[in-house]
């Protein structure tokens, strides 16, 4: 049944975001995007194809290889009535704007009393498996969960793609978006129109009953692909996809791991202090603690940087046969 | 730090298992997932793997030794890593926090969920592994986790062990509300629960009994004998735990309302007494055991097959005679009461099975003397110098707040041999 607005057909996690965008330039005249090779070029990953030569280069600007001034422009636009959406190239090049996300976006409404809010957008390609090597392929989203006045999701499909992108278009704080590049290719079923997927709020991607997977991004996905083979050993996966990593769904944890009882978080930062451990942690501080009929496992990134050979860097990875033998060894009670 | 090499749980239900093979020797490299060595449970022979490359080293169990699941059975150090002794070894684990990942050269780079079973299981001894679910589990339902066997790695108690603990002793409750029992006398207030050995059966405290009456101690007092499962007239019911035979009599004891037990318990009888004084919801005023099985190591197994084996009369009659010194106790209807029971359908293999279970290779399977230390009633423990069951060295053992009634003259069969003395020991526990 299809209305007008909301007919359903299948686009790329990159054509979802593009089509977010063109939305959001369109409803709302204070938001354009800036970044660098988004206008002319179209973007490093193709997300903002067609962009330019649709809204004109006021809307759709192309940057420097500058990110901390880029990072400080948005900012101060942001404060001064606009919503920009600022795409870095790389993930890993958010160090160079630290001082602006870390030190102003996240702390000048409350520094200054509530009397100015700063509504920017900035949007990262994370993660590895395409070669990219130490420098281009990090997972650095934990970083800017740690810091009070950031929002930050990593949509794992198309559909949230689209929806997370123009929820955090109309939040008044920042949002830091992380998008895995593998992702951008991958296809799924997005709405048209306007709609959005709340900020904060994890998503139950399958039901089960001996285990839960609490997953971040492609993970989420190859979480599912687990589960699959996973059902064939008779093991009933259960599958949240936590999408918000801060806020983070805490009660959705919780339930889930009470009902099951046993708990896999997955996610590709490092492993050591990534977001498995607040996951472990939020557990272990609640009611489902009690439930916990195992430890607590976490796969996470290796401890070293991404290597270059495409080997080493899967092996530096969770992948989805670390999954299904954790989960195997989990429910086998040899953990 | 050195990888503990552990006595792993290869079956469901077992509580230990015997070496019966040595791949490597103290000294001798091994690579992660070669044979180090074979186990041997009640079902089957398994060939365990080395859980990490290294040099083999504090040995400590050899072929032939019999140990619990999750005993640390030898250590492999990393080539050129510092020997401990084996406590330094364990006291090194507990004080370094445990790694998860390393990136080292032998590591694999995404830590394996074997990694992490390694690292997490690099832990002090504790005492009783178990994890939140079962503890909560076995708070609720009053269960105390030192009964159940844990099913985990190092012995884990998870939420299912008590679960099945708990179906098996209410289970074992439930068809114990028919396990046969006699008054000899009704009472008023206590009563003494006579709990008679293996292959015995409840009619054999008769002796006692008169030689009770004949006391003049007893006038008040109930006295309930209790059929163990598998013995008299209670069911077959295959029980291969002390906890769960202590249940079952438990729940006769709640089933013919007895608010105050002295509990009497010959050989195999008195470990499960034992049992049931430390766990009892029933109040337990004293403990007075007969040559009791569970405190030495070693039991007459010749004596067991023979009598559970016994193809005649004649044959039966002379596995018998080992049970006391003076062979003019065992008589004619003594025997033909064991032949009797014997020749009940089902009854020589349930025997043999629960043998297996409890005393094979006489070898006893369950210790009684941390029990003993738990207890703060009375105790005290009646033995014939001349027992060929259950050796008197045992009692050496016992701690030194256990009185010990020591016979001389005297076989396995101290209420028989020397009833007056026993009906004397058992009346002083009411006092």
């Amino acid at each position: 049944m299809n209305t007008a607005m909301s007919e359903v057909r299948e686009l790329t996690y990159a054509q979802a975001i593009n089509e977010a965008l063109a939305i959001a330039l369109e409803r709302d005249e204070s938001v354009f995007l800036m970044g660098e090779d988004i206008g002319v070029y179209g973007g490093a990953f193709q997300v903002t194809g067609g962009l330019y030569e649709r809204f004109g280069p006021e809307r759709v600007m192309d940057t420097p290889i500058a990110e901390l001034a880029g990072a400080g422009i948005a900012v101060g636009a942001a404060m001064t009535g606009s919503r920009p959406v600022y795409e870095f190239q790389f993930s890993d090049f958010a160090t160079l704007a630290m001082e602006q996300i870390v030190n102003q976006a996240a702390k000048m409404r409350y520094m200054l009393g509530g009397g100015v809010s700063v509504p920017v957008v900035m949007r990262f390609p994370a993660g590895s498996g395409t070669g990219a090597a130490a420098q281009h392929s990090q997972s650095l989203e934990a970083w800017f969960a740690h810091v009070p006045g950031l929002k930050v999701v990593q949509p794992s499909t198309p559909h949230d793609a689209k929806g997370l992108l123009l929820a955090a278009l109309d939040d008044p704080d920042p949002v830091m978006i992380f998008e895995h590049k593998l992702l951008y290719k991958s296809k799924g079923v997005v709405p048209e129109g306007y709609y959005v997927e709340p900020l904060g709020k994890a998503v139950m991607r399958r039901q089960g009953a001996d285990l839960t997977i609490v997953a971040t991004s492609i993970m989420s996905v190859r979480a599912l692909e687990a589960a699959e083979t996973l059902a064939h050993d008779g093991i009933d996966a259960e599958v949240l996809d936590l999408r918000s990593i801060r806020p983070i769904d805490r009660q959705a944890i919780i339930d889930s791991v009470q009902k099951t009882s046993r708990l896999i978080c997955v996610y590709e930062g490092v492993q050591q202090l990534g977001i498995g451990s607040e996951i472990a942690a939020i557990v272990s501080e609640s009611e489902a603690f009690d439930a916990l009929d195992a430890p607590i496992v976490r796969l996470g990134g290796a401890d070293c940087p991404l290597p270059y050979n495409p080997q080493l860097e899967r092996a530096a990875v969770p992948q989805v046969a670390d999954i299904v033998d954790a989960a195997r060894r989990l429910v086998g009670g040899r953990i | 730090m050195p990888t503990e090499v552990i006595l792993p749980r290869v079956d469901m239900d077992m509580t230990e298992g015997s070496i019966t093979a040595w791949y490597v020797n103290e000294g001798d490299s091994v690579k992660q997932g070669e044979p180090l060595f074979d186990i041997e449970t009640s079902k089957a022979t398994m060939e365990i793997e080395s859980p990490a490359s290294g040099i083999v080293r504090n040995v400590t169990a050899s072929v032939g030794d019999t140990v619990p699941v999750g005993t640390v059975i030898a250590w492999i150090y990393a080539t050129g890593e510092a020997v401990r002794e084996p406590e330094d070894a364990i006291e090194a684990a507990t004080v370094q926090a445990p790694e998860v990942v390393s990136a080292t050269a032998d590591a694999p780079a995404v830590p394996s969920a074997r990694e992490l079973a390694t690292a997490s299981s690099r832990g002090a001894n504790v005492g009783t592994r178990a994890t939140p679910a079962a503890r909560h589990l076995a708070r609720e339902g009053g269960v105390a986790l030192a009964e159940i066997s844990g099913s985990g790695p190092l012995g884990r108690i998870v939420k299912n062990d008590v679960l099945a603990f708990v179906q098996r002793t209410t289970a074992a409750a439930g068809r114990s509300a028919r396990l046969n029992r006699i008054w000899l006398q009704r009472g008023n207030a206590a009563t003494i629960v006579l709990v008679h050995g293996f292959a015995a059966e409840s009619n054999s405290w008769r002796p006692l009994w008169n030689a009770m009456r004949g006391a003049g101690m007893f006038a008040d007092v109930g006295v309930l004998a209790i059929d163990l499962p598998g013995h008299g007239k209670s069911p077959d019911d295959d029980m291969s735990s002390l906890p769960e035979i202590a249940h079952a009599i438990e729940a006769v004891l709640t089933d013919e309302q007895v608010e105050q037990a002295h509990l009497v318990g010959h050989s195999f009888g008195g470990a499960v007494a034992t049992q049931l004084a430390a766990s009892s919801r029933v109040p337990v005023r004293s403990l007075t055991l007969l040559a009791p099985a569970g405190i030495g190591e070693n039991c007459n197994w010749a004596f067991i097959n023979g009598v559970t084996r016994a193809n005649d009369r004649a044959a039966l009659k002379a596995w018998l005679e080992e049970l006391v010194q003076d062979a003019t106790f065992i008589d004619e209807a003594f025997v033909a009461t064991a032949e009797q029971q014997l020749a009940r359908p089902g009854r020589r293999e349930a025997l043999e099975r629960m043998a297996n279970v409890y005393f094979r290779d006489g070898r006893l399977r369950f210790d009684i003397t941390a029990l003993l230390s738990s207890l703060y009633v009375p105790v005290r423990v009646v033995w014939g110098a001349a027992d060929r069951i259950l050796p008197i060295a045992h009692a050496d053992r016992l701690a030194g707040t256990i009185a010990q009634h020591r016979l001389a003259g005297v076989g396995h069969l101290p209420q028989i041999e020397a009833g007056a003395d026993v009906a004397r020991v058992i009346g002083e526990q009411l006092r």
